[in-house]
């Protein structure tokens, strides 16, 4: 078991060091226009995963070693943490597992230009959801040597697993590999200037800010209503004033919160 | 999307005053929230006055929005009348105006569902204050949880996006959860909080599957190109299930038979005026997306129409809902549980107002938007009697407790039994002209189906049906209120303002009872832009 986590950090640590590094040479690619980014996808493509992208350069250049390294270490790290996440008997390392795959995610919208979603990847999925994750296997607090005990697991189920896995995957790859063929984007793929209009920040920002501004605003204030009803329904009850209420309930020496709080 | 620039510039300032009701409602409970922070005291009765100015002013902005809008036929008054009287109101002349990208629209559907909000805040905040303070869950939230929960019914009312429907529809949803469970001493409060959440979560998932779908199928969000586009694809599956899922989260939202097991426990369990609220507030807020997702945008005849539309599936569920709410309202004791039957069948009397809409009735419509305004006032009037009767730890819901209460508090009394007379759809109360216009317009319905099918004469038949089996339930209670000896004391409320908003609304509903015609004109120079 200690052996596992031992590689665990380490993957964590190299994803940690992967997703520090990236966006670093994003932003160089931003600078010298190189298409450095861009053609990172390339090798992909020849896979029929990702469509590939031109530089704005019209002979596009050859993705850089550099990139490939990259590309192919959070690739791997992702489908590896991913693996692990449905074989490790240990809940916490399977949750721990799935956080490296979504930092690796994270670099891969990185390196598609797509940064929002990539620091929404990291603060949504990679901190407060598997926070949540962890905090509720913690909670349920099983022996750590212990498996789960699961009921499928008979050959009935497995076999029905994994044919619906390989089925899901063939046809993954297959219509993948039709649109892409279809759309014709492994070979023309969006030009810098659209792959710069759909996924930055600038991107998100100036439809968040125009055409989906109402709905914008309408989020916060819905939010606002979640704070207001999560501190009204927890807060700790009143005192309740008047002699009247002795009859009313046993509620009536709880402590009073008028501090201010909120 | 090189356009932050051109959109700042087509913005008009001057839009905002379209906005004016939902600005002034968020800003009133910001301010409610402020003010509640920074008060010193403990009891926090006063907001209630905040809350009430704020909505006065939400009165006042509808009214410039409303005049801002312009007039249909300016200065025409015979037009008016001609569509009082069944006539199709010219189609052309209906002001709107499309606001940001085409998030929003603003139309007088949408400021006459703004009043109808704003009616059933002011009753609300009236009563929930003191009734609030005698059961001893006093808290000042209330009233900004009240006025944002209108807000977001105001933005599903001007919701021309699927994006926007779901937004108010959440806003709405969100406060009143919290609301229901704000009774925190009551396991009854906790219990209908959770039930009304998980049904409500699970809609919500239903409903943004079902836009998720209509937009793949469509490719817009927009309920304008929505209605364009469906025509062409009104068959295709995806479409269909889309559609359907829509329904039925709408369904949860306005407890239609059979998505409705939440609402009877629901509405026992909340504190009494927010029953009214749900009851009132969130089931016009439903129906105006109904209506204009529904009624207008997929209102083409294509997509009502034959047994994969939408129309012959409101048109069952509106016969399930009628039938089986007031069938079970038939054996309730606790009148808290018979108003939330009752309010189910009543869903069921209005989806006949959207089927009508969609099969092309013109005067479907203002008749919804009337049956709404008069329920309003009827169902929180309702409410607001039962709140006003019970005292701390004695709530007298039972049937029992109300024998005699015609000889010892008359006026309550009188106000009740008109409540149950418009709910009932006895004549001279606003509930019969809210029935009388739907039944119209489902009749208008059928001649524009040109006697194909009897569907809608039948839908008619089995509402009228429906409404003499309600008058058992309703009348029981006017019954033990005046034939039967008093039981036990009572010691109701002793509240200006609940004494306020009962005599209003029972005011209200008589006078729309008597002089209908004034609150139809408005209702029928209502229509959705567009």
């Amino acid at each position: 078991m200690t052996r596992v986590r031992v590689i665990l950090a380490a993957l964590l640590a190299l994803g940690l060091t992967v997703l520090c590094v990236a966006p670093a040479l994003a932003a160089d690619g931003d600078g010298d226009r190189a298409g450095v980014n861009g053609d990172a996808i390339a090798p992909a493509a020849a896979n029929g995963e990702l469509p590939a992208i031109s530089g704005d350069s019209p002979a596009p250049q050859k993705p850089g070693t550099r990139d490939l390294i990259i590309f192919w270490t959070v690739g791997g790290l992702a489908i590896l943490g991913a693996l692990a996440v449905i074989t490790r008997k240990n809940p916490v390392t399977a949750v721990m597992c799935l956080v490296g795959t979504f930092l690796a995610l994270a670099v891969v919208y990185i390196m598609l230009l797509a940064h929002f979603l990539a620091v929404i990847q990291v603060l949504v999925y990679a901190g407060a959801i598997m926070v949540l994750f962890v905090f509720v296997v913690m909670i349920i607090n099983r022996e750590e040597s212990d498996a789960w005990e699961l009921s499928w697991k008979t050959w009935i189920g497995r076999g029905v697993g994994v044919a619906a896995g390989v089925f899901l995957a063939v046809r993954f790859i297959t219509i993948l590999a039709r649109s892409t063929r279809v759309l014709g984007l492994s070979d023309a793929g969006w030009s810098r200037e659209e792959m710069q209009h759909f996924g930055t920040t600038r991107a998100v920002g100036e439809l968040l800010f125009t055409r989906y501004l109402v709905p914008f605003e309408a989020v916060s204030l819905l939010l606002l209503i979640a704070v207001i009803g999560a501190l009204v329904l927890a807060r700790p009850h009143e005192k309740v004033g008047d002699a009247a209420d002795a009859a009313g309930s046993p509620a009536g020496q709880a402590k009073p919160d008028k501090g201010g709080a909120h | 999307m090189n356009g932050w620039k051109d959109s700042l510039g087509n913005f008009d300032p001057n839009a905002l005053m379209y906005q004016l009701p939902f600005l002034l409602i968020v800003g009133f409970g910001l301010l409610v929230l402020v003010l509640e922070a920074f008060s010193k005291g403990s009891s926090k009765r006063w907001l209630m006055w905040v809350a009430v100015v704020g909505i006065a002013a939400g009165f006042i902005g509808a009214y410039l929005a409303w005049k801002k809008l312009g007039v249909m036929v300016p200065g025409d008054a015979q037009v008016v009348l001609d569509i009082a009287r069944g006539a199709a109101p010219p189609s052309t002349d209906i002001p709107y105006r499309e606001l940001f990208d085409g998030m929003l629209i603003f139309d007088r559907f949408g400021v006459f569902m703004n009043i109808v909000f704003l009616v059933g805040a002011l009753l609300t905040v009236l009563l929930v204050a003191d009734y609030m303070k005698e059961h001893g869950f006093e808290f000042g939230e209330v009233f900004a949880l009240i006025l944002f929960a209108t807000a977001g019914m105001m933005l599903l009312a001007a919701a021309n996006d699927l994006i926007t429907v779901f937004l108010g529809l959440e806003t709405m949803s969100l406060a009143v959860y919290v609301l229901t469970g704000s009774w925190r001493r009551s396991p009854k409060s906790a219990e209908a909080a959770m039930k009304y959440f998980l049904m409500g979560a699970f809609a919500t998932g239903l409903l943004l599957y079902g836009i998720a779908l209509i937009y793949g199928v469509t490719g817009a969000t927009n309920l304008h190109t929505i209605a364009t586009e469906a025509p062409k694809v009104g068959s295709n599956p995806l479409f269909l299930i889309g559609v359907f899922l829509v329904i039925v989260a709408f369904g949860f939202k306005i407890a239609a038979v059979p998505f409705h097991m939440w609402a009877p426990d629901a509405y026992e369990g909340a504190p009494t005026p927010v029953t009214a609220f749900m009851a009132a507030g969130v089931k016009a807020a439903a129906f105006a997306g109904l209506l204009r997702f529904f009624g207008h945008a997929l209102g083409n005849e294509r997509l009502v129409w034959g047994p994969a539309g939408w129309g012959s599936l409101m048109w069952l569920l509106a016969i399930v809902t009628m039938t089986l709410g007031n069938l079970s309202a038939l054996r309730q004791d606790n009148i808290k549980r018979m108003l939330a039957y009752s309010s189910i069948a009543h869903a069921g009397y209005l989806l006949i107002g959207v089927v009508a809409a969609g099969f092309g009735a013109k005067t479907a419509q203002p008749a919804v938007l009337f049956y709404l305004l008069a329920y309003t006032f009827t169902t929180i009037g309702a409410f607001g009697v039962v709140a006003w009767l019970g005292n701390r730890g004695d709530e007298r819901l039972l049937v029992d407790d109300w024998a005699g209460l015609g000889s010892r508090h008359p006026a309550a009394a009188m106000a009740m039994t008109i409540f149950m007379l418009s709910l009932a759809g006895m004549p001279p109360t606003a509930g019969f002209f809210g029935k009388f216009y739907i039944f119209r317009a489902a009749m208008e319905a059928h001649q524009q189906l040109a006697g194909q099918t009897g569907m809608m004469m039948a839908l008619v038949v089995i509402a009228v049906v429906n409404s003499l089996i309600s008058v058992y339930y309703y009348l029981r209670i006017v019954m033990a209120m005046y034939f039967r000896e008093p039981a036990r004391e009572t010691s109701p409320l002793r509240s200006p303002a609940v004494a306020l908003a009962l005599i209003g609304s029972a005011l209200f509903v008589l006078q729309m009872g008597l002089l209908p015609s004034r609150y139809l004109d408005m209702a029928t120079q209502s229509l959705i832009g567009r």
